[in-house]
């Protein structure tokens, strides 16, 4: 344990004061004086007086310095007596009467799960909290804070009965999150402000840090210099105001494994096709790992496991492919075998799995020849394989686009709009409510296209839905006849990398709509013409997606319908639009669950089950004659279950995992704390973990005046100052 | 108190301006205090027996005569004519002190005790003579018994006033050589000098067969180191200044004095020589007293 004497802060409460330091030139200038005003006088015994001076010289000089010092140092005294000098220390401190309002701050991110003994960090840490409450004097306060993401104040004004302290502290939990230490920065002023408005007695403040000082926490790799300073600047005000003790409940060496991420193959699932599962699983210990049994669970029933052996920092996937065999939301868990630190060895996805993916195919320019319309071309391309052996899972429906309106929406997974002339206003309406609900989009333009009222009701100007990821400019009428796939970066082309066969590249195209960025625009190219036009940009809005492609569908404005890449290039179309439902469907700690409720269940009464096993009732709003909810309490991580309490309808399920920059427990050392991040920040560190039941209880850090402890010494100065003047004086004569 | 004892007050003396007249008060008034004539006291000589009568001092019945004849018979002593008294003033720098309390300095006091002790010396009929000395001998008067002697004396030790440093250990040998008849040496200072130089000069003196009287004449300041305040001492006889807090070097200073004086005068108690201390405050009588009852404890 470190020694607790360390003086954190030395200061006066009026400064000004300090200007009568100038008094202690007083008893100088009077010695001083005095020899100038000496007497006179002829002295014929003046041999014995030489003598007498030659033998006590030093005495007598020893003597006025005894005095003068004393004199001098009863004016300094004074002086700083009335300047009212403290100190915030921890230790030894200068007895007060007042009372302290003591704040703990304890560290709600994930890594104060790992478990070293019987306990894990975040519950020694609620033990430490007992044990310094219960050896703190009637009359001090209590407030609890939370560093998680974001950070939370569980006790704000301060508690002066420890019961009501303790209920508090028993009921919290610990959220899978990371921590937020600027917020809780931010939040721990708040309290401090607020604890010294409404309790004024509580004159000193303390405020207790219960940390594992996770380096993922508290200087995060992406920290940026000015998050940095801001940190530091909020740090040094609250030293300021209040004593710091950092409780370090970390271990210096901590193994652990995480699933990195889990991810399936593709965004369609269905009954046809196998669907792989990957997970990335790294060490992130100093200590080679070997035989770690990853398991795969579907629905909660273990299908597969693996064994796994990984070298410290070495990251490595382990891949299943697996075909569902009934529809609707599927569960899958990847479970690796325990080690002290729980959270992050399970990582949940949803998967609605369906039988087929309907599509809804706008034909702009219906024909009697099916491949003569708009929409022709496309609908072969998302169900090529259709035949008597096989039926594909995908269902293309081809409308005009009058029967936009009338369809209901929300039994198709994507809308393709393809050269639809115009869109009215209420149209925009139900495709940006579509988009809202996690529906994917595609547009592909054509000759019949009316930019100016796609820009209108499409596009991002005044009475626009915004769902257009690109404003349409001119018609280009130049044959184009090279595509840059920039990189192969956007998952539209990203399997055509190393598939130049596959014709993408010389797609020719001889007419195209000009779309135009907005610079601040959060839209993505994914492929370009060779003259550097957009030719596919897509943009995210809620959950939805929506597509844009520059030419057309059909072969009026480029023979792309007929290249060997048109089939693949609207398969991926497809499930990049539709990737949507699963990222609504798969959430990360924190991340609010929201959903649209479809229409057979409208009115309802929605229960929700946590991974906790807690029940909660969710209150749905309606919204243009469309019902939402909205969940927002998803700080632990696993699978919440969303189901109505009146039908026996099957539930939706929401995968809640966890973001895995905590995993990584590698401390920050408390010296690089003190010398970067809390540079100029004065604070006590104490490791406890081992051994708190040895040490004494922590003796907090509290603000001490001395102008008492002054004014007593100035006085016993003031009596002694005469009586060792007498004592000398009489000892000389 | 007698109209004439009260010159013996150094207030009063102060007060009377002329050595002479200063000296005629002083004995006056002492011999009118005493119930018997001081004259015999100086006188060493025997006379004859005569026999007692009441009233007469027991202290002179001669027991052995008495032992013999069983008759009281008194010793008369013959009045000695030849007997020489030399005064020694010292005229120094540092005799010229007075005390901020006192009513004389030094030299003035030691001039009256002299001129006392001459007049006296002279009122039976003895000689008297004078030396003034400092760095080296000043004046030197030679011993008479003539009355109109006195006058010379008394202008002499009124001439003189202390601005040298002392040298008594080199002046005591000079004077030892000139003083060829044996007689009583009255010596007058604050004899701040170095005590074994001096102690050599009164050797030679006594080795002479004088009969040596010092009278340490000291200001009650010098003794006492009264002073408060921060003081400039002004060193005398060309010594440094001191500035120093009184109060804080007072008893050092003492301690120094009492060693400078327990050393005196056990030198003069060693080689015979009789010593009195007097301060300026002191009554006049306290000299004479001194010197007298010293010469009649010698009888």
């Amino acid at each position: 344990m470190a020694s607790p004497s360390a003086l954190l802060a030395f200061g006066f409460v009026h400064w000004a004061m300090l200007g009568w330091l100038a008094a202690a030139a007083v008893p100088l200038v009077i010695h001083l004086w005095n020899r100038r005003q000496q007497r006179d006088t002829d002295w014929a015994a003046i041999e014995f007086l030489l003598a007498a001076l030659r033998k006590n010289a030093r005495r007598l000089q020893l003597e006025q310095w005894l005095l003068l010092a004393m004199r001098t140092l009863l004016l300094v005294l004074l002086a700083c007596a009335v300047a009212e000098p403290f100190f915030e220390q921890t230790g030894m401190l200068a007895p007060s009467s007042a009372h302290t309002h003591k704040l703990f701050v304890i560290d709600g991110s994930f890594s104060m799960a790992y478990r070293p003994t019987d306990r894990n960090r975040f519950e020694r840490a609620k033990e430490l909290i007992e044990e310094i409450v219960d050896g703190s004097p009637r009359g001090d306060g209590f407030s609890l804070l939370m560093m998680s993401q974001p950070a939370r104040i569980v006790v704000g004004t301060p508690a002066l009965d420890p019961e009501d302290f303790f209920n508090e502290l028993d009921g919290l939990s610990l959220p899978h999150t990371g921590g937020d230490v600027a917020g809780t920065l931010e939040r721990v002023a708040t309290t401090i402000e607020l604890a010294r408005r409404e309790h004024p007695r509580l004159q000193r403040t303390e405020v207790y840090f219960l940390t594992d000082l996770g380096r993922a926490t508290w200087l995060p790799q992406d920290m940026s210099a000015e998050q940095m300073a801001s940190v530091r600047g909020q740090a040094q005000a609250i030293s300021e105001r209040a004593g710091i003790v950092l409780l370090d409940v970390g271990q210096t060496q901590a193994d652990n494994l995480a699933i990195e991420q889990f991810t399936t193959g593709g965004n369609l699932v269905t009954m046809q096709q196998a669907v792989r599962l990957e997970a990335q699983i790294r060490n992130y210990g100093r200590q080679a790992q070997t035989r770690k049994r990853v398991e795969f669970l579907v629905d909660g029933v273990s299908v597969n496991e693996k064994f796994l052996d990984l070298e410290p920092g070495q990251s490595a996937g382990v891949v299943l492919d697996y075909r569902f065999e009934t529809p609707g939301d599927h569960t899958v868990e990847c479970r690796l075998a325990g080690d002290l630190l729980d959270v992050d060895n399970h990582r949940w996805r949803v998967l609605p799995v369906r039988e087929t993916i309907r599509v809804l195919c706008i034909d702009g320019h219906p024909a009697g020849d099916p491949l003569a319309g708009a929409a022709g071309y496309l609908a072969v391309a998302l169900a090529p394989a259709e035949d008597r052996f096989s039926s594909h899972p995908i269902a293309p429906v081809v409308v005009p686009e009058t029967a936009l309106l009338e369809s209901d929406l929300s039994e198709f997974d994507c809308i393709f709009l393809s050269n639809v002339s115009r869109v009215t206003a209420a149209e925009a309406e139900v495709l940006s409510r579509y988009l809202d609900a996690g529906g994917g989009l595609v547009v592909f333009l054509g000759d019949r296209v009316q930019t100016d009222n796609y820009n209108r009701f499409l596009g991002a100007e005044e009475d626009g839905a915004g769902i257009l990821p690109a404003r349409l400019a001119e018609v280009v009428s130049e044959s184009q006849y090279q595509i840059d796939p920039l990189e192969y970066r956007h998952p539209i082309v990203a399997a055509f990398r190393g598939q130049e066969r596959a014709g993408l590249l010389t797609t020719p195209v001889r007419r195209y709509v000009r779309l135009e960025l907005d610079d601040d625009s959060t839209s993505e190219v994914a492929v370009a013409f060779g003259s550097g036009d957009p030719f596919i940009v897509e943009a995210r809005r809620d959950r939805g997606r929506c597509l844009l492609v520059a030419t057309s569908a059909d072969t009026s404005w480029t023979a792309m319908p007929l290249w060997p890449s048109f089939v693949p290039l609207v398969q991926e179309l497809l499930a990049v639009a539709v990737q949507g439902q699963q990222d609504g469907r798969n959430l990360t700690v924190g991340g609010a669950i929201s959903d649209e409720l479809s229409r057979d269940s409208a009115g309802d009464t929605l229960e929700i089950r946590t991974p906790s096993d807690k029940t909660a009732q969710l209150s749905p709003s309606s919204s243009q004659g469309v019902e939402r909810f909205r969940f927002d309490d998803t700080l632990t991580s696993g699978i919440y279950s969303v189901a109505s309490a009146s039908t026996d309808s099957a539930p939706r399920h929401y995968a809640v995992n966890v973001d895995t920059a905590e995993s990584d427990l590698s401390p920050l050392d408390v010296q690089e704390l003190r010398a970067d991040l809390w540079q100029g920040v004065a604070f006590q560190h104490l490791t406890t973990w081992q051994n708190l039941e040895d040490q004494p209880v922590v003796d907090a850090p509290r603000r001490g005046r001395l102008h008492r402890g002054l004014l007593y010494v100035v006085l016993s100065l003031l009596l002694a100052e005469p009586v060792v003047a007498w004592y000398l004086g009489r000892r000389s004569a | 108190m007698a109209k004439f004892q009260k010159f013996l007050d150094p207030q009063t003396l102060a007060k009377l301006q002329g050595l002479e007249l200063r000296a005629r008060s002083i004995v006056e008034g002492y011999v009118s205090g005493l119930h018997r004539s001081p004259y015999h006291g100086f006188s060493i000589e025997f006379a004859e027996h005569r026999e007692y009568v009441p009233g007469d001092d027991l202290r002179y019945v001669d027991w052995k005569v008495f032992g013999k004849t069983d008759k009281y018979y008194l010793k008369q002593y013959e009045e000695e004519t030849n007997l020489v008294a030399y005064m020694l003033l010292d005229t120094s720098e540092s005799m010229a002190y007075r005390g901020p309390e006192s009513p004389l300095s030094k030299l003035e006091y030691a001039q009256c005790a002299a001129a006392a002790l001459s007049y006296l010396t002279l009122q039976q009929q003895d000689s008297v003579g004078l030396a003034t000395f400092d760095s080296e001998v000043r004046q030197f008067v030679r011993a008479s018994s003539n009355p109109s002697h006195l006058k010379q004396l008394l202008h002499v030790m009124e001439e003189s006033t202390g601005e040298q440093k002392t040298a008594t250990g080199k002046i005591f040998h000079e004077l030892a050589e000139r003083l060829k008849k044996r007689g009583v040496v009255v010596i007058l200072s604050d004899f701040f000098d170095d005590v074994p130089s001096m102690v050599a000069g009164l050797k030679h003196l006594r080795h002479r067969r004088h009969d040596v009287i010092l009278l340490h004449v000291l200001d009650e300041a010098e003794l006492e180191f009264p002073f408060r305040r921060t003081t400039r001492f002004r060193g005398l006889e060309g010594l440094e200044d001191v500035v120093t807090d009184p109060r804080s070097i007072r008893r050092a200073y003492l301690t120094e004095l009492n060693h400078y004086l327990r050393q005196l005068r056990q030198a003069c108690r060693e080689h015979r020589i009789d010593y009195h201390q007097i301060c300026t405050r002191q009554n006049l009588d306290v000299v004479l007293t001194s010197c007298l009852s010293a010469r009649m404890a010698r009888i």
